[in-house]
């Protein structure tokens, strides 16, 4: 009874949001991919996930023609590389997040991202975060949308904003009309504050 | 371990995938280096995946389903991947024979080769010497620096923000002490006189918007040797 209430409850959340939960249902379907090749669900994550990746990239100034094109290219990467999915690291919106940043940037630079390898022989100090250690990709997804939740509606906005900005924000400062200075100092609050959240959360 | 990282902001910027070429190679390294701020940075890539989630999706191809599909299993595709997988995995081929260089990450490494001698040395002032990385747009420079063991910088300012990270070897100056890991960011506000520890040269990365500006005598002299 009581996990009916929680399912039904999170399909109330589901519809007011617009954006099914995260962790449980993303995971199975890539699992399902990456598993048997199951093409009915990789189309369930298309359909999700293909039109968000367009905005995404578009969003960054990426042309529409050029946008769909790399959104195909990320669609195509995620069922080919579905089996190098590590639930512990990352929950599959961060996953396929990163796929589609990355396929923006080869395009941009025709370089590949420059990116730490944990197993450098040239790290030295600090041994890198165990797998044991690790927090699962669906965890730290939870505790980052509460802590999000949490910040002051002002603060979350300027943040989301920043995102998907440039590093100059200048952007930010022209729709907001404040100057470059208070945008970039409002920005590093808002961040400490969702650090100091983020960390607070259990 | 480091003591000075980079902000809260490079480090969301660098998950975003907003920052310059040189800056995000700055914090690549730094963060092979920092298994703290590598564990930050996931978080902002987390928060990449939340506010994906949540943006209005746009409209796409009516057929754009259909067109994938069938290129799922497309062979030349899927071989061109694996390759690029095990290159991944591997490390780039590279045709220089000289063995890595320990104090080089990986990031750093795919850019410039593992040997630091094959770089385009040159020298400025007695005891440092600059090799330019040419990567990024003009006014950015990207450079390596490398300066002897002892050796105290004349005291200068900077015309724009420079990011440095410490590679080898460390550095003292009014702002405290930086060693191998360690970023340091100067913006126009920042005039430091920086001396190098005695015990060890010491390479730097070094992003810069712009060139530094010497104070003093020394400076004025040297501020015309720099046509460099």
């Amino acid at each position: 009874m009581a996990l009916d209430k929680a399912m039904e409850r999170n399909r109330d959340s589901e519809r007011e949001s617009g954006v099914p939960p995260a962790g449980s249902r993303f995971d199975d379907l890539l699992r399902a991919v990456a598993l048997t090749r199951d093409r009915t669900a990789f189309a369930e994550l298309f359909r999700f996930f293909a039109p968000r990746v367009k905005s995404y990239l578009m969003r960054l100034g990426v042309d529409a023609a050029l946008a769909e094109e790399l959104m195909q290219e990320a669609m195509i990467m995620v069922w080919r590389r579905a089996d190098s999915f590590d639930p512990r690291q990352a929950s599959v919106g961060t996953w396929i997040f990163t796929i589609a940043r990355n396929k923006r940037i080869d395009a941009l630079r025709r370089e590949k991202r420059p990116t730490p390898d944990p197993a450098d022989p040239a790290l030295s100090g600090d041994p890198p975060v165990s797998a044991e250690a690790r927090v699962a990709g669906a965890e730290t997804e939870r505790r980052m949308r509460r802590a999000l939740e949490q910040l002051p509606a002002e603060q979350a906005e300027l943040i989301k904003m920043a995102y998907f900005d440039d590093e100059t924000h200048s952007m930010i400062a022209a729709k907001t009309r404040l100057p470059l200075g208070t945008v970039k100092s409002r920005l590093r609050l808002a961040l400490g504050r969702l650090r100091r959240t983020l960390e607070d959360i259990v | 371990m480091a003591a000075h990282h980079p902000s809260e902001e490079s480090l969301m910027a660098y998950a975003a995938g907003s920052l310059s070429e040189p800056m995000a190679l700055l914090i690549a390294t730094h963060l092979a280096l920092c298994p703290g701020c590598q564990r930050r940075s996931l978080d902002y890539e987390t928060l990449g995946g939340i506010l994906l989630a949540n943006l209005p999706p746009v409209e796409i191809a009516p057929d754009c389903l259909q067109t994938v599909l069938p290129r799922l299993d497309n062979e030349a595709g899927m071989a061109a991947d694996a390759e690029a997988r095990a290159e991944v995995e591997s490390g780039p081929a590279r045709d220089h024979p000289a063995p890595d260089d320990p104090v080089l990450p990986q990031p750093l490494r795919d850019v410039i080769g593992g040997d630091l001698r094959s770089l385009p040395w040159q020298w400025v002032m007695p005891g440092l010497h600059m090799a330019d990385l040419r990567l990024g747009r003009p006014p950015t420079r990207t450079r390596l620096m490398r300066i002897r063991a002892g050796l105290a910088l004349p005291r200068h300012g900077h015309t724009a923000t420079e990011a440095v990270l410490v590679l080898a070897g460390g550095f003292s100056d009014e702002y405290g002490r930086c060693r191998r890991g360690d970023v340091r960011v100067s913006d126009p506000s920042v005039t430091h006189r920086q001396v190098i520890d005695a015990d060890e040269d010491c390479l730097c990365l070094v992003v810069a918007d712009g060139p530094v500006k010497l104070t003093g005598i020394l400076g004025t002299i040297v501020n015309r040797l720099k046509a460099f």
